[in-house]
């Protein structure tokens, strides 16, 4: 039987690991994802879980492990925030382009500078194309279901991707919510033993991962990837939709919010989708024809699945919680745009720079913002993008 | 899924769904494939006559590109050796040389080393020992699964 308990975002990501029981973490300490790799190594001296926790002296260190660690064919993962995941940026790529389904608790927070210990996006964002699976949760329940989620879809044949599943820092990673916990046996059942084709410790076969390619074989490789990160929307679907039968909790490559007939939306990531639902419920109760698009997988990018959610609309705000510095927005709003090109070019789309470093999203900001989307959709002109929350 | 193939089936015209994934490399032993030994910057010479067989060389050697068989040491294996030079530091009896190059003494490129690859040459044999590649190509047929 599952159970309702009050856990941290943190700790939810945590109890999943610990029912999971991979065999090997390797994690290093980073605010606010430090929790994780601490209740790890309680669950360890409690003799709860059989992992190998090895205590890196670096994020560099702790991605190179799990790698060595899921080459030699055992399921590996970790967990880590901010400049602990841009430390790890050169071997993102590696654990992606080896194929090594490697787990990630990513907990977001910004990136220096200023030094600042809040969320935002712009840790993750800049891994966004490194051929790691994202998943974005927006609350401690979704960090949880997410991470029973993860193993599946990054070890599966067609797939073999390393993924992350990230949450806000404090917000999420630090609230404690009353939230379902599934029973030890339903996880391990759920998620099921890690059997790889071809490992190293192997001792029939002799096996090399991680070769030098040179130019002839390179780009052969990497349309491999892009096969694998395409197979990765029918296996999520799949396993989405096992994880909806057997637990009744509901989850797609994106969450609607109350899209029927809306003609103004905001499209937005993770935690600050609460705080939209809520602004949402107050303006469709006040007549505002108001709704809302959460992605929830970011890579795969669910391009046709977001042109399709947007369809009816006749403004929308796409809401970045990090700049990705192009002069022109952040990255959701590029590919949004992107996503809309050709399908639903009579929306007019703004894009908003907003809660960067922690910057505090409430209710009326989302109030503010479609005020501006109904004023844009009555033709008043509005800038490509600005930042929202932000002191003139 | 991607259909896994024996390496010496995935060459240069493979399609993407042809290669290994990730380029793993099946089965050991496949260097036996390859050319290797094409950007060494030095090239060892063995001087047969001074050379007493005594056999410290083969086993100091990174890339196994000393063949041995009936308890000799035979000429290098140009195609693998990357010209480290540890075989002309063990020898105690003076019988191996370093030059300049890439090719053997005798060779296509001897001109870059001038005179001292001509003198070598002289006094050795650089007909590449292929009998010697027999077994790890055996090898790495029956390790590739």
């Amino acid at each position: 039987m599952s159970r309702r308990d009050r856990l941290s975002g943190n700790e939810a990501a945590a109890t999943a690991i610990r029912q999971i029981d991979p065999d090997v973490i390797a994690a290093f300490p980073i605010t606010p994802s430090t929790e994780i790799p601490q209740y790890i190594s309680s669950f360890k001296a409690e003799g709860l879980i059989g992992t190998e926790f090895v205590t890196v002296e670096s994020e560099h260190s702790a991605m190179s492990a799990c790698i060595g660690a899921s080459a030699a064919g055992a399921r590996a993962m970790t967990a880590t925030s901010s400049a602990g995941m841009a430390l790890m940026y050169e071997l993102l790529y590696v654990a992606a382009s080896d194929r090594l389904p490697i787990v990630m608790a990513a907990v977001n927070r910004a990136l220096s500078g200023p030094i600042n210990i809040n969320a935002d996006h712009s840790d993750s964002m800049g891994a966004r194309d490194s051929g790691w699976i994202q998943i974005y949760s927006e609350n401690a329940q979704e960090a949880y279901d997410n991470m029973l989620m993860a193993n599946r879809i990054a070890e599966h044949p067609d797939v073999m991707l390393p993924i992350m599943i990230c949450q806000d820092g404090f917000i999420t990673s630090h609230a404690v919510e009353n939230i379902t916990i599934e029973d030890d046996s339903f996880v391990k059942d759920f998620v099921g033993e890690y059997n790889p084709e071809k490992y190293l410790l192997n001792p029939d076969e002799s096996l090399g991962v991680g070769p030098y390619s040179i130019s002839i074989f390179y780009m052969e490789i990497k349309r491999q990837q892009f096969e694998a990160m395409n197979n990765a929307r029918a296996v999520i679907a799949k396993v989405s939709a096992d994880f909806t039968a057997r637990t009744g909790r509901e989850y797609g490559m994106l969450e609607q919010y109350r899209m029927d007939g809306a003609e103004l939306g905001v499209l937005l990531m993770s935690s600050s989708a609460g705080t939209g639902k809520e602004a949402v419920d107050m303006l469709r109760e006040k007549g505002v024809k108001a709704g809302l698009v959460k992605i929830r997988v970011f890579r795969p990018f669910p391009a046709g699945e977001i042109a399709e959610a947007l369809r009816g609309l006749k403004a929308l705000g796409i809401m970045d919680k990090s700049d990705g510095f192009s002069g022109c927005g952040g990255p959701l709003g590029a590919e949004v745009r992107a996503a809309l090109y050709g399908k639903s070019d009579n929306i007019k789309t703004i894009n908003y720079v907003y809660g960067l470093g922690g910057r505090d999203v409430k209710v009326a900001d989302f109030e503010e913002i479609f005020a501006e989307l109904a004023a844009m959709r009555d033709g008043a002109e509005l800038p490509d993008c600005r930042y929202h929350g932000v002191r003139e | 899924m991607i259909e896994r193939n024996l390496m010496e089936h995935m060459t240069e015209t493979s399609g993407w769904r042809d290669l290994s994934p990730a380029a793993q490399v099946f089965g050991e032993g496949n260097s036996i494939f390859f050319n290797t030994g094409d950007w060494r910057s030095e090239t060892p010479s063995w001087n047969r006559e001074r050379c007493k067989q005594c056999l410290l060389c083969f086993p100091v050697c990174p890339d196994s590109s000393i063949p041995v068989s009936g308890g000799k040491r035979h000429d290098f294996d140009f195609e693998h050796c990357k010209g480290c030079g540890v075989c002309a530091k063990t020898c105690p009896f003076g019988a191996i040389s370093m030059f300049l190059g890439t090719a053997p003494a005798g060779a296509s490129d001897a001109a870059i080393a001038g005179g001292a690859r001509a003198a070598a040459a002289a006094n050795t044999n650089h007909a590449a020992d292929k009998t010697s590649a027999a077994p790890a190509a055996a090898r790495a047929k029956g390790g590739a699964k």
